[in-house]
């Protein structure tokens, strides 16, 4: 898994570990969708300019 | 401290100084770490509203406990995550055993795709993504926090308060479970993969 997440393909992470390759071959292939399908997601700006003003606000006004 | 420091300092460094009051230092780890936490809560909720929400509460629970916290614990970002999970799971819809439906459109990119877009690729994603949601709330939060959030195994123990084999096991179960669920998709992945 950690070897799939520095880059290397599929085949070259099977092949380092021949003898568990019918189980491992599974689960690194889910592993790699994983990692290759996170669709990106951000807050709004406007949630993340209101959330700063009031973390930073409540200085002035205590807990 | 002025901002360009902020911006230099090391987390070690602005939590010192947000655990002494300094608000300035902690809006620092906040810009540091929003979105992290956002990506975090958005992959357990499925929905960018209710993340947003979470998000919010996750931070304002953070500066109130920040001075508790220990740096030779878990690191920063872990810590925030244990509080995102624990805010999680106790919100309702992930209370009914984290099966909340897919949104009505995933945001790939900054761009707002329907879902009938033809995108392979994000068709792809969604397919794998929406076996994600489908897991037992311990076993898709393991997998936000290896693929979403790029934590350790030892990390992640730490947020969930379990032994590294343990992590370990809800892993290998939630990949195999993801595996039965999505054998046909997967295959046609593969094939792909392995042609181009």
């Amino acid at each position: 898994m950690e070897f799939l997440r520095e880059g290397e393909s599929l085949e070259a992470c099977l092949q380092r570990y021949p003898e568990y390759r019918e189980r491992l071959t599974p689960l690194l292939e889910v592993a790699l969708a994983l990692q290759g399908h996170q669709p990106e997601v951000a807050p709004s700006l406007y949630f993340l300019v209101e959330l700063k003003s009031k973390l930073t606000r409540e200085k002035h006004e205590g807990r | 401290m002025r901002r360009s420091s902020l911006q230099k300092a090391d987390d070690r460094e602005l939590i010192a100084g947000a655990a002494k009051g300094d608000r300035e230092a902690f809006g620092a780890l906040y810009e540091r770490y929003v979105f992290k936490v956002f990506r975090h809560v958005y992959y357990l909720t499925s929905n960018l509203h209710t993340a947003e929400d979470l998000t919010a509460q996750t931070f304002l629970k953070a500066l109130e406990a920040i001075h508790r916290y220990e740096m030779r614990g878990v690191p920063f970002l872990a810590w925030l995550l244990r509080i995102a999970y624990n805010l999680t799971v106790n919100h309702k819809k992930v209370r009914d055993n984290g099966t909340a439906p897919l949104p009505e459109a995933v945001e790939i990119q900054g761009i707002l795709y329907s879902p009938e877009a033809s995108c392979e690729a994000k068709a792809d994603g969604e397919r794998v993504w929406d076996g994600v949601r489908t897991l037992r709330g311990d076993q898709r939060q393991v997998i936000v926090m290896r693929f979403v959030d790029g934590l350790s195994y030892s990390d992640i123990a730490k947020v969930l308060g379990k032994s590294i084999g343990a992590v370990r096991v809800i892993q290998y179960r939630a990949l195999s479970a993801l595996r039965r669920r999505l054998e046909d998709d997967l295959g046609h992945y593969y094939a792909k993969s392995r042609a181009g």
